[in-house]
């Protein structure tokens, strides 16, 4: 256990690495670009604004440098062993196939569950959109969305483990999440905080790098975690 | 994917006791909400520390993984 958990975290650091290399050529051209809107455009959303926006006297050069790479690494890090603890959960337990295909069926679950589902109810926001007086509100529902996402998994999970045919299996768990999910996103607010004159090509850039940052996180960790396991696991 | 060049072992391997693993996950589960809370919220909409040096630091990363940010 102990061997396993050393390798979701190793896995998970590694992962951060790549994922560093893409959120600096794909994220960081529309974050910097969001920036220049900010500053130059201030007088068109004034309220939009907020006043310790965006650096609060630190470099953009610490920021996007080990700024970005220390936020990366301790999420790819919690994440790695969150990876190994689910893994040694459900191995032999909840998924009975190999370690790769049961590293890739929890590491495809999580993505959809704590990254996809989530984004699509609450999609990131670039530097220069947000109102700041609903930061609160806007990080409470994202969180509480995020765990609720969470919790229906198992249930939903659970619920098919007695069903033979596979295929029925995976349709009525995939419904049970997806029903459940959708009231949520109906009952919970949204927030349009997006202002007109924000691009709406860079907004999309960004949004779309956020996906692009977080996919290459958990694929990376989950191709990691699954080649180390499979190489130096064996004696688990 | 590709064919496993070599047998599948965790099969044949019997499941980590659920004792085994239960420390862990609890150690795991609490300090990977600390992570991702710092990470992703600090200095946003809640703070533990005043001002806004945690906030700056992990700016870049919050933003480009999602998490609600301003």
């Amino acid at each position: 256990m102990t061997r396993l958990l050393v390798l979701g975290l190793l896995a998970g650091l590694l992962a951060s690495v790549v994922t560093f290399g893409v959120a600096r050529l794909v994220g960081e051209p529309a974050l910097d670009a969001a920036i220049a809107m900010e500053t130059t455009d201030s007088h068109t959303h004034a309220t939009d604004t907020p006043d310790l926006s965006d650096t609060g006297g630190m470099s953009r050069h610490l920021q996007a440098g080990p700024g970005l790479f220390v936020g990366l690494a301790a999420v790819g890090v919690a994440l790695g062993g969150i990876l190994a603890i689910s893994f040694a959960v459900a191995r032999g337990r909840i998924l009975h196939g190999s370690t790769r295909a049961t590293v890739a069926w929890i590491t495809a679950l999580g993505f959809a569950a704590v990254i996809v589902v989530p984004m699509l109810k609450f999609p990131g926001n670039p530097p220069a959109v947000g109102n700041p007086e609903t930061i609160g509100a806007r990080t409470l529902a994202y969180f509480a969305f995020l765990a609720l996402s969470l919790a229906t998994l198992g249930p939903a999970v659970s619920a098919v483990k007695g069903i033979a045919s596979r295929r029925r299996k995976m349709l009525i768990g995939a419904g049970i999440y997806a029903g459940v999910m959708s009231g949520a996103a109906i009952l919970l607010p949204s927030f349009h905080e997006v202002d007109p004159a924000f691009p709406r090509d860079l907004l999309w850039q960004f949004r779309a790098s956020t996906l692009a940052v977080q996919a290459t996180l958990w694929a990376s960790t989950g191709i990691a975690f699954g080649w180390l396991v499979e190489r130096f696991g064996q004696s688990i | 994917m590709t064919v496993a060049t070599r047998p599948a072992v965790s099969s044949d391997l019997p499941a980590i006791p659920m004792r085994d693993i239960a420390p862990w996950a609890i150690l795991a589960a609490l300090l990977a909400v600390l992570l991702v809370y710092f990470v992703g919220a600090e200095q946003g909409a809640w703070s533990v520390f005043a001002g806004t040096d945690v906030h700056e630091f992990v700016h870049d990363a919050r933003h480009l993984l999602g998490f609600p940010c301003h």
